[in-house]
């Protein structure tokens, strides 16, 4: 049998799945978005004080390095479903029962990743072509416009996309604590590469775009000591120098450098292979124990069945033996609730579900509060609340979404209860976590840092707000896990004082009075959740 | 052609056993799984269609074991899980050609195939219709087709009957009952009247045990002369179930029409009737949990 026509239907299937569904169109519009933003200049890659003259050269590099190094990051979680699509539908069991190999399978997720991946990128090469389109260059060089994007692009979304994989293999990378990790190797690779400009790092391919720069700017006789930022702003820079760019020399050993990721992909699907159980529901690797001194009795209906049955035999009716329930028997009258006490029992109900979680995450939690709680004051709001927060994130993005994960939909949404007061008390569960984790915060008020104190309740609001438009407009964990804990690293932990500083960390953001506008971007953010169960009750 | 399952066990996490020691040969013909829920029947299936790995035991398939090299096997197997999924915006013809590719077939003749398989299970119409938009029967009747699709030498089919209506139900058991011919089909149900109109054999689990297995004509022997007609007062119905057992009640305008398994006829007034094999197979469970108290 022919590897290639299984392959084929494995990449076919997996890829319409994936772009047929509501998420992928928050995918396009984003990266839309992004190709917008770089079309009008208000993302540029500059070398130096060097802005490349918009010829294919120029445009293909420019695009393609400065959408690389920004997607790298967002196409893992783009693709990180791919195995979870399987388990979740549940079309991993029929699969497991064919002779189709692991390793096969799992090429077969490989290449429809990176297929996902390319339908992004040809957005992005259609937004190239605009840009020089918009810019008077008629003359379109395909060759020069599209290498960029091969070199650059496809080696990075290859070991993305295989190191997605990878971590849906492993149990304990699976869930929210792998985008953690990723994020954090993420941010270490970048590191590393700012450091010591090692090409073994460069998985963006900047330093890539900086040498053939040099050697450009070496041909043309002008000066050019390297390095390069991508900037943001919505008027481009007028002290940059504009050059030309058309001596590309793709024969750079450098080039083979690139293609060292895609051995690295191959690496990383053959580790893949190795860690997949076939979705054996009994893996090899053992997640903990929830609870490891409660018994667990997976069969537990049969054994009150059983337990019935005995009664029944040994002459101790309870039941009967057909049916549970006989006209003797009366099933005890309820009240009903309304109103507030209706509001208020949804609430701890909600809030339950969300902490009905595993004996190691109090531990976590509880050692991280009372180290907030013991530790001094302005550690507890630089350091210990913001880290609370992080680990909750992961328990957050649950938010929203817990109705079409379990496939309660149809039990849930036809509650008496309007969608409003719904995602309201889920939304105020997850509030009410949020503050009570982030105690430590509330020292500020006892120091009289009542700004401060605000913009801690603050951000407080905002992230379950965040977490619930996020979880109910794209279905998964995924979009709020990989947007919050980037976020996490690039304002409150990295920025001095930025806006992007959501928590308050830093006395300079509060004393801007930066919170008041994340209070407006929660209450938006809420009304957007809100629509969106309102359109997902109207359509499920 | 023989699969042949030796001492099979699986243990779950919490020392929770989901089948203990099970051994059975299984040749040509349709061999009806029944038993309780939770007696293990879906862990058999599981293990049978290579999903999951027993804990102890072993199980081959024309002599050459299944935990050891699983490919054979797999190349001729035909399995429909209890609760399968489906890629849901996908449509049938998409959905099937990705199976068909998966099980390792050639892609002309899969298609042919895909073509008469949806004419069978009567989704003709709604070939191109995203699988979203399935009923639970439609989507029953594509798992159906899915499974038939590499004509397969076993057949491995869990509650296959489920979520069927009436008319459906009989269709599947006559597609069943013609597939039956030079291959081994499994079909795991609780709806005993499936069973009766198909199956060759019959196994009955309970509690993770095989508690028999034999011809139906066998198991219908162990309560001939055992069954009883009894029409008693309603209010009555309630202390006559909590004594023996019921299989079945219809309450008429001269009081309930009870049908009910004893050794020894309940009363004069009883009738005995002729056995079904849902009788039968309360009959035995009955019997075996009394034996587990005793």
């Amino acid at each position: 049998m022919s590897i290639l026509h299984p392959l084929f239907h494995l990449v076919r299937a997996s890829l319409l799945e994936r772009i047929r569904r509501r998420s992928f169109l928050v995918v396009l519009l984003s990266v839309t978005l992004l190709s917008l933003a770089i079309a009008t200049g208000r993302l540029v890659l500059r070398l130096d004080v060097y802005l490349g003259e918009f010829n294919s050269s120029w445009v293909g590099a420019l695009v393609a390095g400065s959408t690389t190094f920004l997607l790298c990051f967002a196409n893992f979680f783009i693709v990180k479903n791919a195995l979870e699509l399987d388990r979740q539908t549940g079309v991993g069991e029929l699969v497991a029962a064919t002779p189709t190999g692991k390793f096969t399978y799992l090429l077969g997720k490989l290449l429809s990743n990176l297929a996902v991946l390319l339908t992004i990128e040809c957005i992005l090469i259609a937004s190239a072509i605009l840009i020089q389109l918009v810019h008077g260059e008629t003359n379109i060089d395909w060759l020069a416009l599209i290498l960029p994007f091969v070199f650059i692009a496809l080696p990075a979304m290859a070991a993305i996309s295989a190191l997605a994989l990878l971590f849906e293999t492993l149990p304990g990378l699976r869930s929210g604590f792998g985008n953690l990790v990723f994020v954090f190797m993420w941010f270490g690779m970048i590191f590393m590469l700012m450091q010591y400009n090692d090409i073994r790092f460069d998985l963006p391919g900047l330093l890539y775009v900086d040498a053939v720069f040099t050697e450009a700017a070496q041909v043309m006789g002008m000066p050019f000591a390297g390095g390069f930022s991508i900037e943001g702003g919505f008027v481009p820079n007028p002290s940059a120098l504009v050059v030309r760019w058309d001596h590309v020399s793709w024969l750079n050993d450098i080039i083979w450098w690139r293609l060292y990721w895609f051995v690295i992909a191959i690496g990383l699907t053959l580790l893949a292979a190795l860690s997949f159980g076939r979705f054996d529901a009994v893996s090899r690797l053992r997640p903990l124990p929830r609870w490891p001194w409660r018994k667990v009795t997976d069969i537990g209906v049969d054994r009150l069945e059983w337990e019935n049955q005995k009664n029944i035999l040994e002459g101790h009716h309870k039941t009967s033996p057909v049916g549970l329930l006989t006209s003797s028997q009366q099933l005890t009258p309820v009240d009903k609730v309304s109103g507030m006490r209706y509001f208020q029992r949804v609430f701890w109900l909600e809030l339950r579900l969300i902490i009905n979680q595993p004996w190691w995450w109090y531990v976590i939690t509880l050692a991280l509060v009372v180290a907030s709680l013991v530790s001094p004051a302005q550690n507890a709001r630089t350091v210990w609340v913001p880290v609370i927060w992080l680990w909750l994130a992961l328990t957050l993005s649950g938010l929203g979404l817990r109705e079409s994960r379990h496939n309660t939909e149809q039990l849930v949404f036809n509650i008496p209860l309007p969608s409003v007061f719904q995602v309201s008390a889920t939304w105020l569960s997850g509030f009410f976590l949020t503050i009570l984790t982030g105690i430590g915060g509330a020292r500020l008020i006892l120091m009289g840092e009542g700004e401060a104190a605000l913009a801690w309740v603050i951000a407080a609001v905002f992230i379950p707000s965040l977490a619930m438009a996020a979880g109910i407009w794209s279905g998964n964990r995924r979009l709020f896990e990989g947007l919050f804990i980037a976020w996490w690293f690039i304002g409150p932990m990295a920025s001095k004082g930025t806006g992007l500083d959501f928590m308050g960390v830093h006395q300079e953001v509060v004393a801007r009075g930066v919170h008041w506008f994340y209070l407006i971007a929660a209450i938006l953010l809420f009304l957007i959740a809100l629509i969106g169960r309102w359109l997902h009750q109207r359509t499920s | 052609m023989e699969l042949k399952i030796d001492h099979v066990s699986k243990k779950y996490r919490g020392d929770v056993w989901g089948l203990r020691d099970f051994s059975l040969e299984v040749g040509v013909g349709i061999l009806g799984l029944v038993g309780p829920n939770g007696a293990g029947k879906s862990t058999l299936m599981r293990i049978l269609a290579t999903v999951t790995r027993p804990t102890a035991g072993s199980v081959s398939w024309n002599g050459r074991d299944i935990l050891k090299s699983a490919r054979p096997m797999r190349a001729v197997l035909g399995y429909l899980p209890q609760d399968f999924g489906v890629y849901p915006h996908l449509n049938a013809v998409e959905f099937l050609e990705y199976i068909a590719a998966v099980k390792g077939l050639e892609g002309k003749s899969a298609r042919k195939r895909i073509d008469q398989l949806i004419q069978i299970v009567g989704l003709a119409e709604a070939r191109k219709r995203s699988l979203k938009g399935f009923s639970g029967g439609m989507k029953q009747r594509l798992g159906i087709a899915q499974a038939l699709l590499n004509d397969p030498q076993l057949l491995i089919v869990d509650e296959p009957t489920s979520g069927l209506d009436p008319e459906e139900r009989v269709r599947f058991r006559n597609l069943l009952a013609d597939l039956a011919g030079g291959r081994i089909v499994i079909l795991s149900t609780h709806i005993i009247s499936d069973v009766e109109a198909a199956a060759t054999e019959i196994a009955i689990l309970n509690q993770g045990y095989l508690q028999l297995h034999c011809s139906p004509e066998a198991l219908l022997q162990t309560v001939e002369g055992k069954v009883w007609k009894w029409v008693i007062p309603s209010v009555t119905l309630t202390e006559m179930r909590q004594k023996l057992l019921v299989s079945g009640t219809v309450h008429r305008s001269d009081g309930a029409h009870v049908r009910l398994v004893a050794d020894k006829s309940p009363s004069p007034e009883a009738k005995p009737v002729t056995p079904s094999l849902e009788d039968a197979y309360l009959y035995c469970l009955s019997n075996s949990r009394k034996g587990s108290l005793a």
